[in-house]
């Protein structure tokens, strides 16, 4: 058969044309933000932009990483003194509440009871109505400072009866008010650990979800390190083992009542012992406070060895740090508390040195529950006409029993302005949805020399407008206008009053900085006692009363807070450190309540208190307490994880207020616990145990510093205890140990590393197991949630875990963190089994993994002796607009392929290609990947093994090195673990 | 040749005739219960195809697997399925070459079987990877980016392994199956069928010659096929052994799994030969001797299996290895207890029960134990398989498996599958060895020719 040329040449444009239509491509017209892209935004090349994180009152600086115009991951500022370049795991997650499925798109206003979506005319128009008659404001906001403030104050002025309120749910209120008591200053000092050798918390989670997560557990591990010589110890006293407890050198087990009498009894030991070194006229006053907070007890609080042991360090040197405050310690009598706690770090020299008053610390200004529980009341009772809340979530966040809801219905006008949905913009009449921190112009001062710049990372998502030029224009619309025509002209007006010189460059100076700042300084005016309001300072109850029932926790953990940030699914997916759950928020037993009332783990447990009743999933807790049941917050249904409404404790706390300061008690008592049934607990770690192990390793300080360090085995052979268990790490690095041959090696050639070797070690010793690491790592990789059934079944993604180990330590339990990534094996038994090549070693010393050639027989998951590879069981769904947040440059992987952590190959990929472009070797901290970079505690680091002069090298070679199971599976890990070093010995014992 | 002393006997009187009308007597109008057997079959084809197709669209999340267990009833079905494939080789090839004259009887079906089964087996692989769509990267294909599979990994050397066997297997079946299928083709009318068997027979004529270089490449194959029965179970067995897993990690594990294969071959066709026998009258070809020679064989590599299970626990505890003392005390205490305790009873004490004589003489006893290990042998794969890998080297990630109900459908498929093939089979083509069954005939009957 002959062909003309013509014929054949249709028949391939028809063939062409057929098979073209046949494949099935994506839209691609929003592929790119622009059509025309400003100069500075390059396709492919990832832009910084400095911002600060409003995810709660600490206020971090942010680096926002965009890609073609869209933010795709939070990193650290590590210009800003607060984050210095860490983020919490909240941090990390505050980029999908941008994306989120609860923003709030457009207006809406109550219109015959229902809230109806409106045009902004509309809604805008109908509130400056309201506005115009209105001569009582109450303008209810999360804690807020700097332009915002001004714009507010300028809204309200315009008001003959008006007023703000600040209000966050873990406040410091009591301490304000027993530092005003006290030294005349309402005020919560700002705390530097730098200069302290010892800090005892009273119940102050400092490294978990107190007052500042980052920077103090920055400051701690600084300090704290094997490298520092331990200069900062300390020591945790409070009811439930959370992430401080763990990582302090001691954990006291001390139920919340009984820390009044605790510090009441240190007090009065160090003022006996310092009495004589005080001014008369202070040591007068100092001993009136104290006999006005109750007597010196007859025996110490502690046991004697212990006693002693905690008033050692804060008598032999001056500058010991004492802290209370936490959610779970925080009781009806917090202000007499912290009375006593002042005194003592008065005592102790830490005012001044470590606690700085006059700092301006955001914290000072906040008010009390009792306050905005008020506040609403007046609404509810006619007092004021509008009602503003911004920023904060009163009727989520508050106790059930106050009724909150319901009271904002019967207010005159209730307006929400908020980006997304919550139980009070349920209840508001009109709700105005306001930018994202993340689309707006701002900044925050954490105090007055630590002041951060917003900055709009994005364009609005949604039809929304920014908090502050909404008030100015409903300022304008009631006809009486602001000083400025728009909230961006505020903040460059007093950007500009702040800047040293007025040209355009020192603005983007501080723009590109992320604000300005300095150390706050000590102050000027001494912190003295007055005698103003020692007679109004209440006694310490010494007596725990033992009702009947338990006494409930309300704690505030690492990932879940206050409940705010529960409509982020990466904070339910990744477990919650101290009791490896995830989606779950369990009802936490005490061992002794869990034996009394026949609750397992995983039952379902009913708690009953005199203002209502919860129903929640049981853990039992032999670290709690005794006759204690704990319940975080975060729990409740709207917006929530849907498919697991969670026990929320706010239907349990009773409004019990302290009295002085009107901070809310977190502590019930009369709690009934009762078993309800059983359930399934969604747990991702199957066992804690593993002593005959040797996975997480720990040695004696003692034995660090004298230079005693374990015995190295040989491969092979099993260690008879914990300090004889290690391998590898011990030999001298960089000469490439990790191509050292074993004797058993002639087996197989094992690859080598001719440029570079990259590897990780992970300090043990440093690592408080706060998980932000793990939602680094599913923002940075794209890692998909899978949410509480499959969880369930086992089938997590997490590419990075935290383990828990609870470790026999003398007669008691030590509980450690062990982070488990890939260990990029250089002998890696995945590489080897894998019918396709589809992992393989790199000349760089990665363990690859290649999606696109994976046929997933899932050989090489089960050849991991690490357990990290994951398999996608499904295609796991990715929401609009979620899916904008999809780092680029990372594959999205389909069902059917096995993945696992690539050590963030992609950033590896991208410094390596600009060095190789600048004709340079790459240079030392130029590559971070996501773990590394958000590490508040430098935990991990991340460094080329061949580079001898790296930290990660120097790291690597630290005697208190291993790798994990290199002793039995002979893999040569190239990530090393270094030892946790406990501070002091085990308990003599069994 | 030698023969047994009482092989006369036990084969029976007959002529030549007579072995004719009986065998082929199996390839008559079908009866109306084979026709409600292959239905079912077809039936649960049906669903295992549906269970199959739900896995492929949905992913493998529909299976109870997970990322503590890997592999699970997938895997076990094809470690199952090659190790009932192991009889057939072993009755027709070594048994032969070892001039065990009983095996005449029974050799073509259980070359049958080993056939189906590994075919069966073979679908297996396919269906437990992640994406099937590029289950082409496994096979050694040249192509343009020379990415050839990674030959260090037992999982290609299973490919070629079961492929290797399923090949030689099938012409070793074909090649005993040419005089046969001649026999068949005689009896033919003319038409399509006859055309399609003459074709089939290679043109066989019976003459000395053809006959001499039958019974020559015959030998050879069976010489090919011996060292295959002992390697593709060896190097199935180094799916496991080859890894790092505790559990898995042994050196026993090669001749644990053949001896184990052959158990459960045995047993498999001892379950298929009984009623077989029944149904098509044929209780004077395939006699009770033969069923008492392979239960002997049954107990013998039960015995071999059972000293298998109990140096496996020596060694865990000898070693003092806690990873691998963990996983033995796991497997008769954890999760999965009823499993591990099926799979001894089964296959290491109920076999025990041939010692008797009377046990063994009986065909109802020996259908009810060959059940028993079919199933024994079905749970020490699962019990391999699903307790090392959710039991290995984190504590943290240890975890549990259970079968989910589309596991079950293609479960339940294969079975409908290899059951299927081997009715289709007993049909179409003699099931038992004419021309060897008239070889092994006593002279005074081959006189009487047809």
């Amino acid at each position: 058969m002959s062909i003309e040329r013509r014929t054949f040449l249709k028949a391939i444009g028809v063939l062409g044309v057929g098979s073209l239509s046949g494949c099935n491509q994506a839209p691609t017209d929003k592929l790119h933000a622009y059509l025309t892209p400003p100069e500075d935004v390059i396709p492919g090349v990832a832009g910084f932009y400095a911002t600060i994180c409003r995810a709660c009152p600490a206020g971090c600086g942010l680096w926002v990483k965009t890609r073609e115009a869209r933010p795709i991951k939070l990193e650290g500022n590590p210009r800003h003194p607060v984050s210095r370049g860490a983020l919490c795991p909240r941090g990390q997650a505050f980029i999908q509440s941008l994306y989120g499925r609860h923003r709030i798109a457009e207006p809406l206003m109550r219109v015959q009871d229902r809230l109806q979506p409106v045009p902004w005319a509309e809604a805008v128009d109908a509130l400056a109505g309201r506005l115009a008659k209105a001569s009582s404001v109450t303008f209810l906001s999360g804690a807020e400072s700097g332009s915002f403030e001004t714009v507010r104050g300028d809204f309200l002025s315009r008001f003959p009866r008006s007023r703000a309120l600040e209000y966050e749910p873990l406040g410091m209120t009591s301490q304000a008010a027993a530092a005003s008591l006290l030294f005349g200053r309402s005020e919560v000092p700002w705390l530097d650990l730098r200069r302290t050798h010892y800090v005892l918390s009273l119940g102050a989670d400092l490294l978990d979800a107190w007052i500042s997560p980052v920077h103090l557990a920055a400051e701690w591990a600084e300090r704290h390190s094997i490298q520092n010589q331990r200069a900062l110890r300390l020591d945790y006293a409070g009811p439930r083992r959370n992430l401080t407890a763990t990582a302090a050198d001691r954990w006291i087990p001390l139920p919340p009542a009984r820390m009044g009498a605790l510090a009441l009894a240190l007090a009065h030991e160090l003022f006996l012992r310092r009495r004589d070194s005080l001014a008369p006229e202070q040591a007068d006053l100092l001993g009136k406070a104290l006999a006005r907070l109750g007597p010196r007890p007859a025996a110490p609080p502690l046991e004697e060895g212990l006693w002693k042991s905690v008033l050692g360090p804060l008598t032999e040197k001056p500058g010991a740090v004492i802290l209370y405050g936490g959610a779970e310690c925080r009781t009806a009598e917090a202000t007499a508390v912290h009375a006593a706690v002042l005194l003592l770090n008065l005592l102790t020299g830490a005012i001044g040195s470590s606690l700085l008053f006059d700092a301006g610390y955001v914290y000072s200004k906040l008010h009390s529950e009792k306050k905005v529980a008020d506040a609403i009341d007046a609404a509810a009772q006619g007092a004021t006409d509008v009602l503003l809340v911004h920023g904060c979530n009163p009727a989520g966040t508050l106790p059930a029993s106050l009724e909150i809801p319901s009271r904002l219905g019967k207010a005159a006008t209730v307006v929400a302005m908020a980006y997304e949905h919550s139980e009070t913009t349920a209840a508001a009449d009109f709700v105005l949805p306001v930018h994202h921190p993340l689309e707006s112009w701002g900044d925050y001062d954490v105090t007055r020399t630590i002041c951060g710049l917003m900055q709009p990372v994005r364009a609005p998502l949604y039809k929304t407008r920014m908090a502050g030029d909404l008030l100015i224009e409903l300022s304008r619309k009631t006809g009486k206008p602001l000083a400025h025509p728009d909230y961006k002209s505020y903040v460059t007006a007093r950007w500009a009053a702040m800047a040293a010189s007025q040209n355009s460059q020192e603005w983007e100076k501080m723009l590109i900085d992320g604000g300005r700042f300095a150390a706050p300084a000590p102050p000027s005016r001494p912190v003295e006692l007055i005698d103003g309001g020692l007679d109004r300072l209440p006694a310490i109850s010494l007596e725990t009363a033992s009702g009947a029932g338990c006494t409930l926790l309300a704690p505030m953990t690492a990932l879940r807070f206050d409940g705010r940030s529960r409509t982020q699914d990466w904070l339910w997916e990744v477990p919650d450190p101290v009791l490896q759950t995830a989606w779950d928020l369990p009802v936490e037993i005490a061992a002794d309540l869990a034996r009394q009332h026949g609750i397992a783990d995983g039952d379902l447990v009913s708690l009953k208190g005199r203002s209502g009743a919860v129903t929640g999933l049981a853990v039992v807790c032999p670290d709690l307490c005794a006759g204690t049941a704990a319940l975080p917050f975060g729990g409740g249904s709207a917006p929530g994880p849907e498919e697991n409404p969670n026990p929320d404790v706010l239907r349990l706390l009773p409004p019990v207020f302290d009295p002085l300061s009107g901070e809310l008690a977190l502590v019930a008592t009369g709690i009934e616990a009762a078993k309800a049934g059983t359930g399934t607990l969604a747990r991702t770690q199957a066992s804690s145990y593993s002593d005959d192990r040797y996975l997480c390793l720990a040695m004696d300080l003692a034995d660090a510093q004298a230079g005693r360090y374990p015995r190295m085995v040989r491969h092979g052979e099993i260690p008879a205890s914990e300090a004889a268990a290690d391998h590898g790490a011990a030999v001298p690095m960089p000469a490439d140990d990790l191509n050292q041959r074993h004797p058993h090696d002639a087996v197989h050639e094992l690859p080598d590393h001719p440029e570079h070797r990259w590897g990780m070690t992970v300090d043990l010793d440093r690592c408080t197991g706060c998980g932000a690491c793990i939602v680094a790592c599913y923002a940075e990789n794209n890692v998909p949630v899978v949410g509480r059934e499959e969880i369930i079944r086992r089938r997590d993604l997490a590419w990075l875990r935290i383990e828990k180990h609870i470790v026999r330590h003398g007669r008691g339990q030590q509980v450690r963190w062990l982070p488990v990534m890939c260990q990029h094996c250089t002998n890696a038994p995945c590489e080897i089994v894998c019918p396709a090549f589809a992992t393989q070693h790199t000349p760089e010393g990665l363990n690859s993994q290649i999606y696109n050639r994976c046929v997933g027989t899932r050989y090489c998951a089960n050849n991991c002796p690490y357990k990290v590879r994951r398999f996608n069981f499904f295609d796991y769904a990715r929401e609009v607009p979620a899916n904008e947040q999809l780092n680029p440059d990372v594959t999205v992987r389909p069902r059917g392929v096995m993945e696992k952590c690539s050590l963030c190959i992609q950033r590896i990929r991208e410094v390596t290609n600009r060095a190789k472009a600048e004709s340079r070797p790459v240079r030392e901290g130029e590559i971070l990947p996501a773990c590394v970079q958000t590490c508040p505690t430098g935990a991990l680091t991340f460094g080329d093994f061949r580079q001898e002069s790296w930290r990660a090298t120097r790291l690597a070679a630290d005697p208190r090195g291993y790798r994990l199971l290199d002793y039995v599976v002979n893999t040569r890990p190239g990530i090393v673990y270094l030892r946790k070093v406990n501070t002091y010995p085990a308990p003599p014992g069994a | 040749m030698s023969t047994h002393p009482s092989n006369d006997e036990n084969l029976g009187r007959f002529t030549y005739a007579e072995v004719d009308r009986d065998i082929l007597a199996t390839l008559g109008t079908p009866g109306k219960g084979y026709l409600a057997l292959l239905l079912l079959c077809l039936g649960l084809v049906a669903l295992g195809a549906f269970s199959w197709t739900y896995l492929v669209l949905k992913g493998i999340g529909v299976t109870g697997l997970n990322n503590a267990v890997g592999w699970g009833s997938l895997i076990t079905n094809f470690v199952f399925w090659v190790g009932i494939g192991h009889a057939g080789t072993l009755i027709s090839a070594i048994l032969y070459l070892l001039r065990a004259s009983w095996r005449t009887a029974i050799f073509r079906a259980a070359e049958a079987a080993t056939i189906f089964a590994v075919a069966t087996a073979g679908l297996f692989p396919l269906i437990h990877i992640g994406r099937l769509w590029v289950a082409f990267y496994l096979m050694p294909y040249p192509n343009g980016r020379q990415l050839w599979p990674n030959f260090r990994s037992p999982l290609v050397w299973d490919v070629l392994a079961v492929s290797t066997y399923l090949t030689v297997s099938a012409i070793f079946f074909f090649v005993g199956l040419i005089p046969d299928i001649a026999a068949v083709r005689d009896r033919q009318k003319p038409g399509p069928v006859k055309w399609i068997l003459s074709i089939a027979s290679l043109g066989w004529m019976g003459t000395m010659l053809q006959w001499k270089h039958y019974m020559a490449a015959y030998v050879l194959f069976a010489g090919l096929a011996t060292p295959l029965v002992i390697s593709v179970h060896s190097v199935v067995s180094w799916d496991f052994a080859m890894s790092v897993i505790p559990g898995w990690h042994t050196t026993i594990f090669a001749p644990y799994f053949v001896a184990g294969a052959i158990l459960s071959g045995l047993a498999m066709v001892i379950t298929i030969l009984v009623p077989l026998r029944k149904v098509f009258r044929i209780e004077h070809i395939i006699r009770p001797f033969h069923f008492e020679s392979m239960a002997k064989l049954l107990l013998f590599t039960s015995l071999i299996v059972g000293y298998a299970y109990a140096t496996e626990f020596f060694i865990a505890w000898y070693s003092g290895n806690p990873f691998e003392t963990s996983v033995f005390v796991y497997r008769p205490t954890g999760d999965h207890a009823v499993a591990f305790w099926t799979m001894v009873v089964c296959n290491a004490v109920i076999p025990l029960l041939i010692f008797r004589s009377r046990i063994r003489k009986s065909l109802g006893a020996l259908f009810v134990i060959s059940l028993f290990v079919n199933l024994g042998m079905w749970f020490e794969r699962f019990n391999i398989i699903v307790t090392s890998l959710g039991h290995a080297y984190m504590p943290s990630r240890w975890g549990s498996y259970t079968m989910s109900l589309t596991e079950w459908g293609i479960m339940l498929g294969s079975f409908g599958w290899f059951f299927l093939l081997f009715l289709s089979f007993i049909r179409l083509l003699p099931a038992v060895s004419i021309a060897e069954m008239k070889e092994a005939m006593p002279a005074p009957a081959k006189g009487a020719t047809s």
